[in-house]
């Protein structure tokens, strides 16, 4: 160990482990100047224990926790704890109110495609049967009942004719 | 509620018991006041420090950690205060240049026959040209007692950065004990 790493490890004698203590004393056996300096340190540190020794006088210490008492904000913790969980309701993390506007989004387009695909559907509705579902049920009865009489009167006539070229050949 | 462990009181003033409180605040002012004088050398400074340190503990109470002893946080909170007390101290004085603020003068004391307070008036005197950061280390290990990790814990430093502070301002308190105390002739005048 060099005289400079001493010196160091003198002024910081407190902090050392106890192996940089004991290669410090193998140093400052063969140093006079360290030693020297060891000693100068170490009176030093009597006097840092002298003022750690001594606590200043707090005056009429009674009348001083008044004053600090007279001086803290009236406030309970109670409802500043109520206040803060309110509070925190209103205070979304930048994840929760990025998730929220996704939902959103999510519910709206879901919302929209919903809608078109109902409109699709009932225009389907209205060209197969001919007619509107806005009007009355009777006129789609009606029709249906009308083509299904029309289909029997074209299939009587049809074996009508079978008949007569039969009876006729 | 007076001989209830500090825990106990402090879960009463996290509940609005400012009785709890009170004994809390008469536990630990002495100690807060301490350190709040050593930083600062001045009894109505210490005591406005103290008093806001309080203020803070009590507005923030429900943010308080078990873990943590209540002597730590005040030391935290304190120290905290009296940097800035000192940053802006220490901006005015280099703003006015001032390094030297004690005078070695006309009052005949030798270092062995000086009273405590007046050993511990020219400590604060010696650490006056010490960055704040420095002087904080200093106050807390060297005339307070803390341990390395009870700094650490009060000041978020890391211990090696705690070491290097405590080097340099061991080093610049040595040097100006030097230049008073250990010449035969040196007389000196505390100005207050």
């Amino acid at each position: 160990m060099n005289c400079k790493k001493a010196e160091k490890r003198i002024i910081l004698y407190s902090e050392l482990t106890r192996e940089e203590k004991s290669q410090l004393e193998v140093h400052m056996k063969n140093c006079a100047s360290c030693s020297a300096l060891s000693d100068s340190i170490q009176s030093q540190q009597e006097i840092f224990l002298t003022v750690k020794s001594w606590n200043p006088d707090l005056i009429n210490p009674v009348a001083f926790t008044d004053q600090i008492m007279d001086a803290l904000p009236a406030k309970t913790f109670q409802s500043k704890k109520k206040e803060s969980s309110i509070r925190s309701l209103f205070q979304w993390t930048p994840l929760q109110t990025s998730l929220a506007a996704c939902s959103l989004v999510l519910a709206f387009t879901f919302a929209m495609e919903y809608s078109r695909t109902t409109e699709m559907s009932q225009d389907q509705t209205t060209i197969k049967n001919g007619v509107t579902l806005s009007s009355d049920h009777e006129e789609l009865i009606q029709a249906k009942r009308s083509r299904t009489e029309r289909f029997s009167l074209e299939k009587i006539i049809a074996q009508n004719n079978t008949f007569t070229l039969s009876t006729y050949k | 509620m007076h001989e209830l462990p500090e825990h106990a009181l402090i879960q009463k003033a996290q509940q609005g018991h400012s009785l709890a409180f009170r004994y809390l605040v008469e536990r630990h002012q002495h100690m807060t006041y301490t350190l709040a004088y050593r930083f600062l050398n001045n009894a109505d400074d210490a005591k406005d420090i103290v008093q806001e340190a309080f203020i803070r503990i009590w507005k923030n109470l429900d943010q308080y950690k078990p873990e943590v002893k209540l002597s730590t946080w005040l030391y935290k909170i304190t120290t905290n205060l009296c940097l800035d007390h000192i940053k802006s101290k220490y901006n005015q004085q280099k703003k006015n240049q001032v390094t030297e603020n004690y005078e070695i003068a006309s009052s005949k004391t030798p270092l062995k026959d000086m009273e405590q307070e007046e050993l511990t008036r020219f400590i604060h005197q010696a650490t006056q040209t010490l960055t704040p950061k420095q002087q904080a280390v200093f106050v807390l290990r060297d005339l307070q007692g803390l341990s390395t990790e009870e700094i650490v814990e009060a000041l978020g430093m890391s211990k090696r950065n705690i070491k290097s502070n405590l080097y340099y301002a061991r080093l610049a308190v040595q040097d100006k004990m030097k230049k008073i105390f250990f010449t035969p002739t040196t007389i000196i005048n505390h100005e207050l």
